[in-house]
Order: C-alpha cells, then sequence, then structure tokens
C-alpha cells in the first residue's frame, strides 16, 4: 500500500498538496518493485542489424516492456532503430586505427513525456499530463585491438540492451557485431528471498531452503555430473536401441556384447568378420571392401603364396644388405655379383682365393697352415711339384694300392698285383727278361663257352672288310670276313661290304659268301662244300643261286659217198654240283660249219651235268662241227 | 638266258648273251625233245634269239627234286616259272607228237605246276620276275 493524504471538509486543496497524492501513490508502485527487486527487460527490444538494408542503425523489435532500478515502466509498441554512428552526445563512434575495435552500448532509459500543456494561474504554463515514456541511449567506449577492447560501463538508472562492435571503414552492422552476453534481462525476483520445500526431494539437498540454495544444489550436481566429478550414470542406466549385430537394451549391455563379439575366436563369426574394411588400392595385390576377416584371409593368402614361392619371391636387387669387409654392395643382387666378379678374379693382387678362408690342416710331412685358401694352395702345390720331381723313390710299388673294381687280380697293392700278372703272363708269352720279350709262346685258350666260341678278333686293317674273326663250334672251326656271330645269326661289321668265310670240319670244307649286305643274316647266299667224308666227294656242292657257262662242242663226218643225216653228241660236266637241276640251259655258237643247222638239243639234264646231241645233215664225205658255249641257271 | 614273265599269251625271255628281250608266243612252243625213238618230257626247246642266235632249253624241275636250297633268289624264282611255263603247255596240250597218245591225249602227269600258295608267296605281282639288280651287280662293292 501507500503512503496517504487524507484530504478534508472544506480543504481547499493545493497543487502541492494534489501531486502529493499521486506522488505518494506512485512511491508506493515503485517501492513494490524496488521492494521485489523487479528490474530488467521483460520483453522485446531484441537487437537486429537494420532491415532491409544494414547500415549503422541497429532495429529494435516491439513491443517492448521494462523496469529500471528504481521500478520505472518503460514501454514502446512500435520498432524503434537506433543511429551507432554518434553517441549520446553526439560523437562519431568511427574507429580510426586498423586493428582495432570499438564497442558501444545500446541502453534504454525512463523518461516522462509531457503533454497537453495549459497555463496556471500565475500564467505560466505547465504541461498537464507526464505520461511515462523512454530514450535509447547510445554510449562508447575507447577503441582498442581487437579482442581486447573494453565494454561501455553498465548505468544504475538505465537498462543495457546490447553491445554493438565497430570496426575500421565499417558501414554496416551485421549479427556478428551485435553482442547480447550482457544485455540486462529481467528478474522478478532474488532467489534467495524464494523459500522452497525440500523434504521430499532424494537427490538435492541446498544448504538452504530457498530458490537461490536450490539452484545452487543443482548446479553442483549438474557440474558434477558434466564433469563426472560424481553422480555419474551407470551404464546399465542408459537406453540403448538394438542395432546391427548388438542387441543389447543398455549401454553397458551393449559394450559387454560389443567387446564379447569383438572379442572371439568362434569359427565362422570372429571378432574380425564384424569389422568392416573399405578396399585398400594396391599392387600387385589389393583388397577388396569387406571384414576384417576377409582382408585378413586376402592378406594370409597373398603372404603365403609369397613365401611359399619357389622362385621369384623377390629380386635380389630389393633386398638391403649392409656392406661388409671387401663387399660393398647395399643389395643381395649387388652383392653376390660382386662376391662372384672378386671370387672369379684372377689378378695376382687380388685373387678369388685369396678371400676364402681355411683353417690349419695338420700333416706330414706337408701341413697347411690357418690363412687363406690361395696360401693353402701354394703350399699344396709346393709339395705336389717336389713330389712328382723326385727322381726315383716316389713310392714303393708296395704302398700303392689297387682298387680292382672288376675283380681281375688277387693281390691288393701294384707290387704283387704286376707279380701276378707276369706270372699269368709268362704262361703264354715271353718274359720281360728274356729273349723276345712279350711274344706269345704256344696260344692255348681253354673252353670259351657260347655257340660259337670266339678265338679271335683282329681288325689289324682298321677296315671292316677284313675284319677276321675266328669262331669254334662243336664241328668247326669259322674263318670270317665283315661277320661277328651274335649268338643267333650273323652280324655285318659294315653292311657296304659282302661278307665272307669258310668253315674248317673234320668231314666238309666249305667256303661261304653272302652279298644281300643285310646287317644281320642267318644263312649265307652262296656256299661250296667239299664233302670229304661223303662217298662223293670229288667235287664242291653249290648252293644258292647260280649261273655257270662252260664250253662244249662236237664234229663229226659222213664217211659214205651219198649224203646221210647222221647223229652226234655228247655230255658236259658242271664244274661243281649245282643245288638242283639246272631250271635253264643255253647254247651259244662260237664257231660252226656252214653246214651245222642250229644249235644242239639237251638231253637229260640233271645237278652234275647235262646230254646234248644234234642231227645234220651231212652230205657225202663231209664234216660237221660246233663248238659254242653253254649257260646253266639253277 | 632266262625268262623273266609269262602271261596267256607270251612268255617274255631276256638273251644272256646279247641282252636282248624277246616275247615268245606260247602257241609257238612244244613240251620235249625226241631223240630216235626217246623222249625227254622236261625240256621246252624255244626258239633261237633272232639277234644272236643263241638257243634256251627251259628245264623242268624233277619229280624227286628237294625244296630249293636258297628260297627267293633268283635261281629258284626262275625254277617256278619254268614249271609254270611246262604245265600250261601241258595243259594247253602243246606237246610234241612222241609225248601224246594214240588219242592224241596228253597226260597230266607230266606237268609240275607250283603250288597255288607258292604262288601267291612269290609272285605277288603275277607270274614275273621283277626287274632288279643282278646278283652280279648286287655283289659289287665300294671299291669293286
Amino acid at each position: 500500500m501507500a503512503d496517504r493524504v487524507d484530504f478534508y471538509f472544506r480543504q481547499r486543496v493545493t497543487e502541492a498538496e494534489l501531486d502529493l497524492a499521486f506522488a505518494l501513490l506512485e512511491k508506493a508502485d515503485r517501492d513494490l518493485a524496488a521492494d521485489l527487486n523487479i528490474y530488467g527487460i521483460v520483453s522485446g527490444a531484441v537487437p537486429a542489424p537494420h532491415s532491409p538494408v544494414p547500415d549503422l542503425t541497429v532495429d529494435l523489435t516491439a513491443p517492448a516492456r521494462a523496469y529500471d532500478n528504481l521500478g520505472q515502466r518503460m514501454f514502446f509498441g512500435t520498432g524503434q532503430t537506433v543511429d551507432c554512428a554518434v553517441d549520446l552526445v553526439g560523437i562519431p563512434t568511427d574507429v580510426a586505427t586498423v586493428g582495432n575495435e570499438r564497442w558501444l552500448g545500446v541502453f534504454l532509459r525512463f523518461k516522462r513525456l509531457l503533454s497537453d500543456p495549459r497555463t496556471d494561474g500565475n500564467s505560466q504554463q505547465v504541461f498537464f499530463r507526464r505520461d511515462e515514456s523512454f530514450e535509447l541511449v547510445v554510449r562508447q567506449a575507447p577503441e582498442g585491438l581487437i579482442g581486447v577492447a573494453p565494454k561501455p560501463a553498465l548505468q544504475a538508472d538505465e537498462l543495457l540492451l546490447c553491445d554493438v562492435r565497430r570496426r575500421p571503414g565499417q558501414t554496416q552492422i551485421l549479427v556478428g557485431d551485435l553482442d547480447s552476453s550482457r544485455r540486462q534481462a529481467f528478474i522478478f525476483a532474488q532467489g534467495t528471498s524464494v523459500s522452497v520445500v525440500s523434504g521430499a526431494w532424494s537427490i538435492l539437498a541446498p544448504l538452504a531452503a530457498t530458490v537461490q540454495a536450490s539452484l545452487d544444489e543443482v548446479d553442483a550436481e549438474l557440474r558434477d555430473h558434466f564433469t563426472a566429478a560424481a553422480r555419474r550414470h551407470a551404464a546399465t542406466a542408459i537406453d540403448y536401441v538394438a542395432h546391427g549385430f548388438v542387441g543389447a537394451a543398455n549401454v553397458q549391455a551393449a559394450l559387454d556384447e560389443v567387446v564379447d563379439d569383438l572379442t572371439t575366436g568362434a569359427g565362422g563369426s570372429s571378432g574380425a568378420t564384424r569389422v568392416g574394411v573399405d578396399a585398400s588400392a594396391g599392387a600387385p595385390n589389393a583388397l577388396a571392401a569387406g571384414t576384417v576377416k576377409t582382408q585378413l584371409a586376402a592378406l594370409l593368402g597373398f603372404l603365403n603364396t609369397h613365401v611359399s614361392a619357389a622362385t621369384g619371391a623377390h629380386a635380389a636387387s630389393a633386398i638391403v644388405a649392409t656392406a661388409h669387409n671387401n663387399i660393398a654392395g647395399i643389395n643381395v643382387q649387388s652383392q653376390l655379383q660382386e662376391i662372384v666378379t672378386d671370387l672369379l678374379a684372377t689378378g695376382a693382387s687380388a685373387p678369388g682365393a685369396g678371400l676364402v678362408g681355411v683353417d690349419a690342416i695338420a700333416g706330414a710331412p706337408t701341413a697347411i697352415g690357418a690363412g687363406t685358401l690361395r696360401a693353402a694352395l701354394v703350399t699344396l702345390l709346393g709339395g705336389l711339384n717336389g713330389h712328382v720331381n723326385q727322381a726315383a723313390g716316389a713310392h714303393a710299388a708296395s704302398a700303392v694300392s689297387v682298387a680292382d673294381a672288376g675283380n681281375n687280380l688277387n693281390a691288393v697293392n701294384v707290387e704283387t698285383s704286376l707279380a701276378e700278372i707276369a706270372d699269368a703272363l709268362e704262361g703264354d708269352h715271353f718274359r720281360g727278361n728274356e729273349a723276345s720279350p712279350g711274344q706269345h709262346r704256344t696260344i692255348r685258350q681253354p673252353a670259351l663257352g657260347g655257340s660259337k666260341a670266339l678265338i679271335l678278333d683282329s681288325n689289324a686293317s682298321g677296315t671292316a672288310p677284313t675284319h677276321l674273326r675266328i669262331y669254334a663250334d662243336s664241328d668247326s672251326v669259322w674263318f670270317t670276313l665283315n661277320a661277328s656271330w651274335n649268338g643267333a645269326g650273323w652280324t655285318r661289321d659294315s653292311t657296304l661290304y659282302n661278307s665272307a668265310a669258310f668253315r674248317f670240319g673234320r668231314n666238309s670244307l666249305e667256303f661261304l659268301h653272302d652279298f644281300n649286305n643285310e646287317a644281320t643274316f642267318t644263312t649265307w647266299d652262296r656256299s661250296w662244300n667239299l664233302p670229304m667224308s661223303s662217298t662223293t666227294n670229288s667235287a664242291f656242292e653249290l648252293t644258292g643261286s647260280v649261273q655257270e657257262i662252260g664250253r662244249l662242242g662236237m664234229e663229226y663226218s659222213n664217211a659214205d659217198t651219198a649224203a646221210h643225216t647222221l647223229a652226234g653228241g655228247g655230255a658236259t660236266n658242271f664244274r661243281n654240283r649245282f643245288p638242283a637241276s639246272p631250271s635253264s640251259i643255253t647254247f651259244s655258237s662260237l664257231s660252226q660249219s656252214s653246214g651245222f643247222t642250229g644249235n644242239p638239243s639237251t638231253f637229260t639234264v640233271d645237278r652234275d651235268g647235262f646230254g646234248y646231241f644234234s642231227y645234220q645233215t651231212i652230205p657225202a664225205l663231209g664234216t660237221v662241227w660246233w663248238f659254242g658255249t653253254y649257260t646253266a641257271v639253277a | 638266258m632266262s625268262i623273266h614273265e609269262l602271261n596267256t599269251t607270251d612268255v617274255l625271255q631276256r638273251c644272256g648273251k646279247c641282252a636282248a628281250e624277246n616275247r615268245i608266243k606260247l602257241d609257238s612252243l612244244e613240251v620235249g625233245v625226241a631223240r630216235d625213238d626217246q623222249t625227254d618230257a622236261g625240256v621246252v626247246p624255244l626258239p633261237a634269239c633272232p639277234t644272236c642266235r643263241s638257243t634256251e632249253f627251259l628245264l623242268r624241275s624233277p619229280d624227286n627234286e628237294p625244296a630249293h636250297p636258297a628260297p627267293g633268289s633268283f635261281g629258284h624264282l626262275h625254277r617256278m616259272l619254268v614249271d609254270e611255263v611246262h604245265a600250261e603247255l601241258v595243259k594247253r596240250k602243246k606237246v610234241i607228237p612222241l609225248l601224246k597218245d594214240k588219242q592224241g591225249a596228253v597226260d597230266p602227269k607230266l606237268a609240275k605246276p607250283v603250288a597255288a600258295e607258292d604262288v601267291v608267296r612269290w609272285f605277288p605281282q603275277g607270274l614275273k620276275i621283277e626287274a632288279r639288280l643282278s646278283e652280279a651287280a648286287r655283289a659289287k662293292e665300294p671299291e669293286q
């Protein structure tokens, strides 16, 4: 309530008394606001860049309501535009220095709006209406470096609507230039003045049962929560919506499930199958997009293929190596080449053998000391040359063993072997310390076995045609040229030449000839066999195809004085017995008388010969003859 | 001299003395040689060579002759060809009169034809001896 004045009956009221009554009422109104500590901008007066085209003014929204610290009410119903180019006293707010800025404060201040002028009893003009109003005030602070320039101080009887930033050469105030962080918003009442009932609270325990203390407690709880100093959520208390392979309903279970699913090594569903990965380009191998498991499998395959590669796994030039001793190369390829080159070197200054070490090798009379291979070779060469150059007595023959791989000797060293060989030789040869050394005594041979035992094989001429061999079987001794016995037949030394032989048996002597020049044969093409044991044994018997040319002839006379047909004839032996009766006999005349007609005829032909005859008409006391040849084919 | 081919009409003869080839009609030949009252039925006289006048007598193999000692040789093939000529003439009754009986018949036993399988084996191209190097030529060695 307000202080009161009590006007009384027939009181003559003065201007001051009436003004007092209104002043008391107004004071009570403002005391109430002051007592409740109500002040600030209730609504409206929100700053924004000037519309439609920003300039150096700021627009304020309407309607706006506010109370200053004295409880005076300010209101405007239409939008206001504040000129920020100058301050309340008309001083420009420009920023003169580049790199500086200046802050302005736009304030709302209470003001009376006087109206309805009248003339009082003193003939003075007064305003009957003194309405509540406002005014907008722009205050500027000194310019300063960007970021550190000060802002205008707050005013006790004014309300700060916003701060405005000015920049050098600025022609427009934009949203970024408006700062409402210090705006004096409406305060209805002090929290400490409002009590709360906290008896049923389970979390908050304010120091006092006031709104301020409760809010302080809420702030402390939230600070602890947000800074994680205390009051943190249990993960089980945070809901989780099932997603992907995680089916849990809260964060704790979801994390457990994620950990379990990622750490499991179960076949076909291991953690790696649940982690995706994008494709990775590369050459010669690339990885397709998929899961860690598929890429691990691919990588394992690449690696195993590489590790298992028998050849071509790496170029030796791609393998780094460290230079060492005399090897200066820095990769395997160059080092190997250098090693090969060095080992092949034959120069006296740095031979390859000089790079190979050898440990000491004991021995007597020669030993090799530890050193290089070249030094060892020098030692060996010296020892060997010294040994070889020994004119005599280098070795005792008994100290030289014989391997006798063919099992030909009873002896086991050179001395006894020579003695054994000499003993065997002297049976059929003259010894070296005898006359005619080395020449044969009687040649004696034991049974050699085989269907035809080879007695002699001589190719003294060096040519196949006269390659002589002597064989013996159970009946005969064979002398062959250009033919050897292979156990089942005869084999030519050369198919360019005929083969020949003679077989000397106890009952027959046979000459053999083969002219077909086949590589092997079992029967000879021709043979001339003298059957010494046969009752008919005066001539060779031929086998094979035979053609013989011989002579025959006849001459006879007619002793009568009249002409007669007379017969003449004879018989001819073949030089050898044919293998069969001839199939053809041809008579060819060499000389015949003029009276001899035709040729003789043949008769009674067999393998030993043939008969021939001819009938001729011979004149009285005449003579005819025919001499010619026969050719027999069998 | 020798023969090298037999067909249904003639025989090819190659003269060994002058190397002339003579084709002789089968129908001009006869089997047999007569000497007085004796005959030799194994002989086939051929006409004298027109060039050198040599006379060849083909001789059929004896009835009891063993197998040829050099099968496949020229001598063996010639033997079989002569036996075939002889048999063909007997078959055609081309024999000398003394080898015929009173009725003019010819004893087929005069012939000694070659067995059919031997003909197939040794004369696959027909009854002829293929021209080839003579044995004498074949026997020549490189330096001869």
